[in-house]
């Protein structure tokens, strides 16, 4: 039980990570062409940086990220609880 | 009898607690089917009440009972069959009998898209549970023919190496790949069903998506 909350709670924290990064990629390009794109790969979004940067340029506040970030967060704790009870 | 798989715990546990502690994916898989046959059963009742009572043309009282006595009595099955058996002895039975697990195994394997199709209602938990379904009752006919060929051939028959070779990586691969396969599917449905959460309690529109790939 312990290992299936193990690999359910990173699956979902990866799962999450994937959607976020693709996000930034996308955004990333959006603004700056093919170099956006490299630089994704190369530089972090930071953790509140990209969001109020987005929201500046972009005019709309990312819940998406927000949104898909809360679900990682919840396959974390998952992870944890099920760490811990080892 | 010695074979056996012991329960070993505290004598103050009852009989229920014994057997969720032992046979945990086992019941984890039960639970998690039970709980999105329940869910989608009550969803489907609620979103369309007529549609559904004219579909189904029963009282939603006997399925919400009738779906956790059923998944329960094949969970007391499941555990019973289990509880028979310990990795050991399932392996001996495997390399004794090479020539009933080859056929009854390429059976299954031919006979499964068709069962897919037919019963699986399309979605991924659907096409999961039809699979195990469909494994489980591949394996009771495995044990049966099993016991009437054992009773028949008192001398193993066939014996060959790169069967034995072919077992062994299945033993340990197979618990392994049923945990990352029942997990992945589990992530993928709380993953979505937190997603909706947050998304009625934020209101949330997709503008800031629909910026993106405008």
């Amino acid at each position: 039980m312990r290992s299936i909350g193990k690999i359910i709670g990173y699956l979902m924290w990866i799962g999450a990570g994937i959607l976020m990064f693709i996000f930034w990629f996308l955004a990333m390009s959006k603004w700056l062409g093919l170099l956006g794109g490299i630089l994704a790969f190369i530089v972090a979004p930071g953790l509140v940086i990209f969001p109020i940067i987005f929201w500046i340029v972009e005019g709309v506040f990312p819940t998406f990220y927000f949104i898909v970030w809360g679900v990682g967060i919840v396959g974390l704790i998952i992870a944890a609880l099920s760490s811990s009870d080892e | 009898m010695e074979n056996l798989p012991s329960i070993n715990s505290d004598p103050r546990e009852n009989w229920f607690t014994k057997r969720i502690k032992k046979y945990q994916i086992i019941t984890f898989t039960f639970a998690f089917l039970l709980l999105y046959q329940l869910t989608t059963c009550l969803i489907g009742y609620f979103a369309d009440k007529d549609l559904f009572l004219e579909r189904f043309g029963l009282n939603i009282w006997i399925l919400a009972i009738g779906i956790p006595i059923i998944y329960f009595l094949q969970w007391l099955l499941v555990v019973w069959v289990a509880s028979r058996f310990t990795k050991e002895s399932l392996k001996e039975k495997v390399f004794r009998h090479p020539l009933a697990t080859i056929i009854l195994f390429i059976l299954y394997v031919t006979d499964l898209p068709y069962r897919v199709s037919e019963y699986s209602a399309g979605g991924i938990v659907t096409i999961f549970e039809t699979i195990v379904y469909y494994a489980f009752l591949s394996f009771l006919w495995w044990l049966l023919i099993c016991w009437i060929s054992g009773k028949i051939f008192k001398r193993q028959r066939f014996q060959w190496r790169w069967y034995k070779k072919a077992i062994e990586p299945l033993f340990v691969f197979m618990p392994i790949a049923y945990k990352i396969i029942l997990g992945l599917i589990v992530a993928l449905i709380l993953f979505s069903v937190i997603f909706i959460i947050l998304t009625v309690v934020f209101n949330y529109s997709g503008q800031d998506l629909k910026m993106l790939f405008s």
